[in-house]
């Protein structure tokens, strides 16, 4: 076989630089990315909802030893007359030719899924029919006949499954075949039954994206296929519903839905305070250890102090998150590998709705609270413009886990240590309120915009349920261990040369071999050259210098203020930023609680992040979008700031 | 000038260009991202497209 595939037909790598490309086509959620990782040995984020993939990525498959094809993921399609972005992004990549199509079906809903076959048949491209999920259709009583489909088709069918890793080789094999023999299938527009009006209307409708006459078509073609699946699939008969049908009547009911949701979410941000608090507080000792361990074998100097004051309180204060970091993005891979992020979209739509946006606007921002620039990138999928641009400015106010060490250092500082019932904690039940602060703030700011910029009723919410099933746990533990490591690059990186640099500013310049104290050092001055701006936030000059260092990321406003309150505190070991912030406000020589609250919110609604601005600006294409997100946001965050701390410092005294 | 005073004079000027370095290369991607190419610089999640249409 592997000799057959080395013939002169294909083109060896090494003999020739052009290597035959492949492009993976399929429905949204039919697992392409995650067979796509398999062939090609690359990383891309995979999850069991539709959309996860909105552009085209590439790599390198090897089928053997001399052949090596590209490969091309595409986003997911039901048509390829379809409208929304990433569904142009797949038609484009196909208009490209490639030598061979490899079709990723699920075959838990073939007869939908053969549909898009059908289309594709047409283009006259070489194909190969992947059938993913093969063993959950097995499970659910479905029997595909594989090789009957294949003959009806005139392509090879393969079943596999990528999660479990079955069957990949046979499909290797086929692709290796199909690019040897180059033969389109016969059933090239066999939907139509030699009618010449059908196959003239399908040809326009692809040529002019329009959808006249596409409904007779794709009624043809749906016929067509109806009838390839009563063929080539059995069915046992399953009586009762399934366990994913008894789960949904809970999770999306229509009174318990919400409420469920709110009580995951509380769940997620309590377990961040208790359960991360027994690692945090051995980071924490490991940390304090390292600063006293410094301060008793190091002579007094300059060195000590940067090394101490400056390395490992900055960098310390910042790793010391690592656990809630990980924690966070641990339930949230869970809930979404598990199907039941989708759902959450679904309860949703009701509470989005009259606020203007739709349930497919949920996944973008529920993305952004990783990180918003993937999230603004997911908009891609949503088909109306004014729904899609108002998504994308209101992304940024979903708290990203960049905001998160801010929330977590003055949340442990300023809130006490109360629980409610047992179980929920008040510094747990704030950290959701931050969170559920970004959410309210989108809510009003896509009201404004969809009464003003973007008027419209949102389009109708249809998004393909997928089932539930038990979580991927080694691709939830690689996508933890990913951000985990970009949090340790961060803090390696930009955070440590932050905190030496700002050690300097902090503790300079030095008048008879003395340091000036850190009001008066070049760092204070920057602060109170800002005081005049953030007072009536109630913000005092040592948050001034950390708001200016947070321009290089939010997480190093931490440690600015770690390094800061070091230094006055000089002397002791490296001692903990809340405990050093607490300190402070008790003795009123730091902010206290109504400036911590206005602090929580400022983060809450300011866009500190470049590179978010920028893809909006790539995803808008004009500036003018980037500058009314950036504007509104400082508006939102000064005047919230505010409000926040004149009425907390009227109630709190 | 202290053998201490060299060594921190050393790290903080090293760690001020590499801040500088990494504003520079920051720019850059930030004009290659929002021009629609390059990758998203903060999050490292791969993002990598030409401009949609």
């Amino acid at each position: 076989m592997n000799s057959a595939i080395t013939s002169s037909a294909c083109r060896s790598a090494a003999e020739a630089p052009l290597r035959p490309k492949l492009a993976l086509v399929g429905n949204p959620n039919s697992g392409k990315t995650t067979l796509f990782n398999l062939l090609t040995g690359l990383k891309y984020k995979v999850g069991n909802y539709p959309g996860v993939t909105v552009e085209r990525k590439e790599g390198r498959l090897r089928l053997t030893k001399d052949l090596e094809c590209d490969l091309a993921d595409l986003p997911g399609v039901y048509s390829l007359s379809g409208d929304s972005i990433d569904e142009h992004v797949a038609a484009a990549a196909l208009r490209e030719t490639p030598d061979a199509l490899v079709v990723v079906v699920d075959a838990c809903n073939l007869e939908r899924n053969l549909f898009i076959v059908s289309e594709l048949l047409d283009l006259r491209i070489p194909l190969v029919v992947a059938l993913n999920m093969s063993d959950v259709a097995k499970e659910r009583g479905i029997q595909i006949h594989s090789l009957l489909l294949s003959r009806l088709l005139d392509v090879p069918v393969v079943a596999i499954s990528a999660t479990k890793k079955t069957g990949i080789e046979e499909l290797r094999r086929a692709i290796g075949q199909v690019i040897e023999q180059r033969r389109p299938s016969r059933m090239s527009g066999a939907w139509a039954a030699n009618d010449e009006e059908l196959l003239q209307l399908a040809e326009e409708a692809g040529r002019s994206e329009q959808l006249s006459g596409y409904g007779r078509v794709a009624v043809a073609r749906y016929k067509w296929v109806h009838e390839i699946v009563e063929k080539s699939t059995s069915r046992s008969d399953t009586r009762g519903k399934r366990l994913s049908d008894r789960i949904d009547a809970i999770v999306m009911h229509k009174t318990w839905g919400i409420p469920i949701f709110i009580a995951v979410m509380a769940l997620l941000f309590q377990s961040m305070f208790t359960w991360a608090s027994i690692p945090m507080d051995f980071i924490d000792t490991l940390v304090g250890a390292a600063g006293s361990f410094v301060n008793e074998t190091m002579p007094a100097g300059p060195l000590r102090s940067l090394i101490v004051d400056g390395i490992i309180a900055g960098v310390g204060s910042v790793i010391i998150f690592i656990p809630q970091i990980a924690l966070l993005f641990l339930f949230i891979g869970l809930l979404e590998d598990s199907g039941y992020l989708c759902r959450a979209a679904f309860v949703m739509d009701r509470v989005m709705r009259p606020v203007g946006l739709q349930g497919r606007s949920f996944i973008p921002l529920l993305s952004s609270f990783a990180c918003a620039v993937p999230g603004i990138m997911s908009t891609r999928n949503i088909p109306s413009q004014a729904d899609r641009f108002t998504t994308i400015l209101v992304a940024p106010l979903m708290s990203c886990s960049a905001r998160l060490p801010v929330y977590a250092v003055l949340v442990s500082a300023f809130i006490p240590t109360l629980y409610f019932g047992g179980v929920f904690s008040l510094q747990g039940l704030v950290m959701l309120g931050l969170y559920a602060l970004g959410i309210i703030g989108a809510a009003c700011v896509a009201w404004l915009l969809k009464r003003t910029i973007f008027k419209g009723e949102p389009a109708p919410f249809l998004m393909e349920m997928p089932p539930f099933r038990t979580p991927n746990l080694s691709t939830v533990l690689r996508e933890t261990l990913d951000r985990v490591l970009i949090f340790l690059k961060s803090a390696g990186t930009v955070i440590f040369a932050c905190s030496i640099v700002l050690w300097f500013l902090a503790s300079h310049p030095v008048v008879d071999g003395e340091p000036v104290g850190v009001e008066q050092s070049y760092a204070g001055q920057l602060g109170r050259a800002l005081e005049p701006v953030i007072e009536p936030l109630g913000f005092d000059w040592k948050i001034g210098i950390g708001l200016i260092a947070s321009f290089a990321a939010r997480e190093v406003f931490v440690s600015a203020l770690a390094t800061v309150y070091n230094l006055e505190n000089e002397g002791d070991a490296a001692a903990s930023l809340t405990e050093l912030l607490r300190s402070g406000a008790e003795s009123g020589t730091g902010f206290g609680l109504p400036a911590a609250l206005a602090l929580l919110v400022f983060y809450v609604f300011a866009c500190q992040c470049m590179s978010t601005l920028a893809v909006c600006r790539r995803e808008t294409g004009s500036w003018k979008w980037p500058a009314l997100m950036f504007g509104y946001m400082t508006v939102l965050a000064y005047c919230g700031a505010f409000v926040t701390y004149q009425l907390s410092s009227m109630v709190l005294g | 000038m202290t053998l201490q005073q060299i060594l921190v004079t050393a790290a903080v000027l090293a760690a001020g260009c590499y801040l500088l370095i990494l504003a520079m290369r920051s720019y850059r991607s930030f004009r290659k991202l929002a021009g629609g190419g390059g990758s998203c610089n903060s999050c490292k999640c791969g993002t990598k497209s030409a401009a949609p249409r």
